[in-house]
């Protein structure tokens, strides 16, 4: 991992055109202020985590487990 | 597997199935955190029609539960970074502002899953498939939905909303 100190208002650049900007520092909370085009996308580390864990429950579940979503309607076609 | 070629897929919850290549879904990039499970084939739960199953033909205790989304949240919404959808084919999609609007022929489907305290759709990753060109992947929404949005009611109640034009066309357990 590459360690940098800024203080507030200053930036670093990843790549040619990801920015991070330390918008505000209070106590130990960190406000960044992160410019990027619009085809990066940028997430929460811990999203991402909960988005792994929560793919690896599903992929457990059991038809049973579902059968409180609802019973099969009648309906035109399929 | 060549096309008209049958492969019989032994799952743990559906049997052994019998699928051929055109039947299937590829996410080039799996599932997040599940990203070596490529091929998958979708299949209606028996009992719910709202309800499908994508099961992974490689592994065949792999099975996610999905639904649209907008049978239970009717105003959802996808908004995503363009990249995200890189690895389906996708035509150049309208564009405002920051958002991609994804073409009608594009389905959204978010995964269902459990909690402790009941179901639960995981409405900040969503799934998109290009059904036309067999692809799908995850993608992660710009949006502060919740990745366990808790399901208190069951699907054919829950609102008037219409059984979207976008659903997916499911292919019958035999």
């Amino acid at each position: 991992m590459l360690v940098l100190s800024r203080q507030r208002d200053e930036s670093i650049i990843i790549g040619d055109n990801v920015v991070v900007t330390i918008v505000d520092v209070r106590g130990d909370k960190v406000k960044l202020g992160i410019t990027a085009p619009r085809e990066v996308s940028v997430h929460r580390q811990e999203v991402y985590e909960a988005i792994r864990r929560e793919n690896q429950q599903a992929a457990k579940l059991d038809p049973k487990e579902v059968q409180s979503l609802g019973q099969r309607t009648t309906r035109p076609g399929k | 597997m060549k096309l008209g070629e049958n492969m019989d897929v032994t799952t743990t919850r559906f049997g052994t199935i019998s699928v051929q290549e055109e039947d299937l879904l590829h996410f080039k990039q799996g599932l997040i955190g599940l990203e070596q499970c490529r091929s998958w084939i979708l299949l209606a739960d028996r009992q719910n029609g709202s309800l499908g199953w994508l099961q992974n033909v490689d592994c065949g205790e792999v099975a996610v539960g999905i639904v649209s989304p907008r049978l239970l949240v009717p105003d959802y919404q996808l908004r995503v970074a363009s990249n995200e959808l890189k690895g389906l084919r996708l035509d150049d999609l309208p564009v405002d502002g920051q958002a991609a609007y994804l073409p009608k022929d594009i389905q959204v489907v978010v995964i269902v899953s459990r909690q402790p305290e009941g179901l639960s759709l995981n409405l900040k990753a969503p799934l998109v498939i290009n059904v036309r060109a067999r692809e799908g992947c995850q993608v992660v929404s710009r949006d502060d939905y919740p990745v366990t949005h808790r399901l208190t009611a069951p699907i054919a109640t829950a609102s008037n909303a219409e059984f979207s034009h976008a659903e997916l066309e499911l292919r019958k357990i035999a």
